[in-house]
């Protein structure tokens, strides 16, 4: 998984697309039984943008790309490659 | 009134966004399980009633053979200074298996739960208590009621929920056996002459939902094992599960082999336990329990394979219940 071409292709998504994109990795990190393998502070991070409606940005996505990339990679990666 | 179960065996910031999602499907409050190898369900509880200004949080449940019943009042009086109102604790014998791993025998498990809830709800209501062993008086006050509920399965139990419970969690999933509970619990009101109208009487179901039924019943594969394992013969019987079979799967959970468990737990056996279906399936279920009597439905993990899905599918069942009770 190269990070900065999924960044890349994230922004060129519209906005419907890119909350699809977000809610399909938060979907990953949710139904990990390895959540514990997330750093605690991105998990933080995460639940406290969620809590107050700003996990839906860049910033966001970034954080659950990691926090996926840390519990679920494989699941991740294949993810990716289907929305390209 | 609907509400969720949380395991808190995932991090806290995970059962956040959970609760976070729960308090947007219209839940009224959320149930943590207890088990020693999860985080601890009490500190759990201390932190969502922080984050969480408009949910009660219960805990459930906590057993006398690990929590001394002066431990559990304490920290129910504790709870209600955070959160008045909002609390809950949930008492009853204890899972089995969760027992067994801490090398402890559930032995005399009604005359211990009696005595627990006696204890503890004399110490809240009175702020003390005394026998021929315990003396103890509190130094602070709990700020507000704390009802006191009964996790129970058998017979026994149940029945004795309805004889000193403030409310009842019926730990099962199958309606006839969520039958057989109201009638059970009815018995036990009858014969301590209350009223089953001043009982909160709790369906605590686990819940395993999405459009793969294959991807469902993995996910729910474990809670069955647990539900099996921790059940009396009495419950099995019931439901004419293969004693050498429970016994493989007791064996299994015990050493924590989940890839044998998948081989040996019979489709069958999973959802004579748990509810495997989608949303019209859990509105059928949701209003025949209420229809038998139940006054609250705890949709318990695993939820389902895709977490964030299975949460919106019981969403809608919610929204559907509440527009129906808006109608009438």
């Amino acid at each position: 998984m190269d990070p900065e071409r999924v960044l890349r292709r994230y922004l060129e998504l519209n906005e419907e697309e890119q909350k699809k994109l977000i809610d399909g990795v938060l979907e990953i990190i949710l139904s990990s039984p390895n959540a514990d393998l997330v750093p605690d502070e991105v998990g933080w991070s995460i639940s406290n943008k969620f809590r107050s409606g700003e996990l839906h940005s860049l910033d966001g996505f970034k954080l659950l790309l990691e926090a996926a990339n840390s519990c679920e990679p494989m699941k991740l990666k294949k993810f990716l490659e289907e929305v390209k | 009134m609907f509400s969720f179960e949380l395991v808190p065996n995932s991090p806290l910031w995970k059962l956040e966004i959970i609760g976070s999602i729960a308090e947007e499907v219209g839940v009224d409050g959320i149930w943590l399980s207890e088990h020693p190898d999860n985080r601890s369900s009490i500190l759990t509880a201390c932190h969502l009633l922080k984050i969480f200004p408009r949910l009660w949080i219960g805990i459930g449940v906590l057993n006398p053979y690990m929590f001394h019943p002066l431990t559990i009042a304490q920290v129910a009086a504790t709870l209600s200074e955070i959160a008045p109102r909002r609390v809950y604790i949930g008492i009853g014998a204890g899972d089995r298996t969760s027992l067994e791993k801490a090398g402890i025998r559930r032995s005399h498990p009604l005359k211990k739960v009696e005595e627990c809830v006696k204890i503890v709800r004399e110490i809240l209501e009175k702020g003390s208590y005394q026998d021929e062993e315990i003396h103890l008086r509190l130094n602070f006050r709990p700020r507000s009621k704390v009802p006191i509920y009964i996790g129970a399965q058998g017979g026994r139990m149940l029945r004795l929920a309805g004889k000193i419970g403030d409310g009842v969690l019926v730990n099962h999933t199958n309606p006839a056996l969520l039958e057989f509970a109201v009638n059970e619990v009815r018995t036990g009101v009858e014969e301590a002459n209350r009223r089953i109208d001043k009982l909160d009487l709790v369906a605590y179901l686990t819940i395993s939902m999405g459009e793969d039924e294959s991807k469902a019943l993995k996910a729910a594969a474990p809670y069955s094992a647990y539900i099996i394992c921790g059940a009396g013969r009495e419950f099995i019987e019931r439901l004419g599960m293969d004693p050498k079979v429970v016994e493989d799967i007791r064996r299994i959970l015990r050493i924590g082999d989940w890839i044998r468990l998948y081989q040996v737990l019979p489709p069958d056996y999973i959802k004579a336990t748990t509810f495997i279906g989608g949303v019209e399936e859990l509105k059928e279920l949701v209003a025949r329990l209420f229809k038998l009597g139940y006054t609250q439905i705890v949709f318990g993990s695993p939820f389902g394979p895709r977490i964030l899905k299975a949460l919106k599918m019981i969403g809608e069942v919610i929204k559907y219940f509440e527009e129906d009770i808006n109608r009438e």
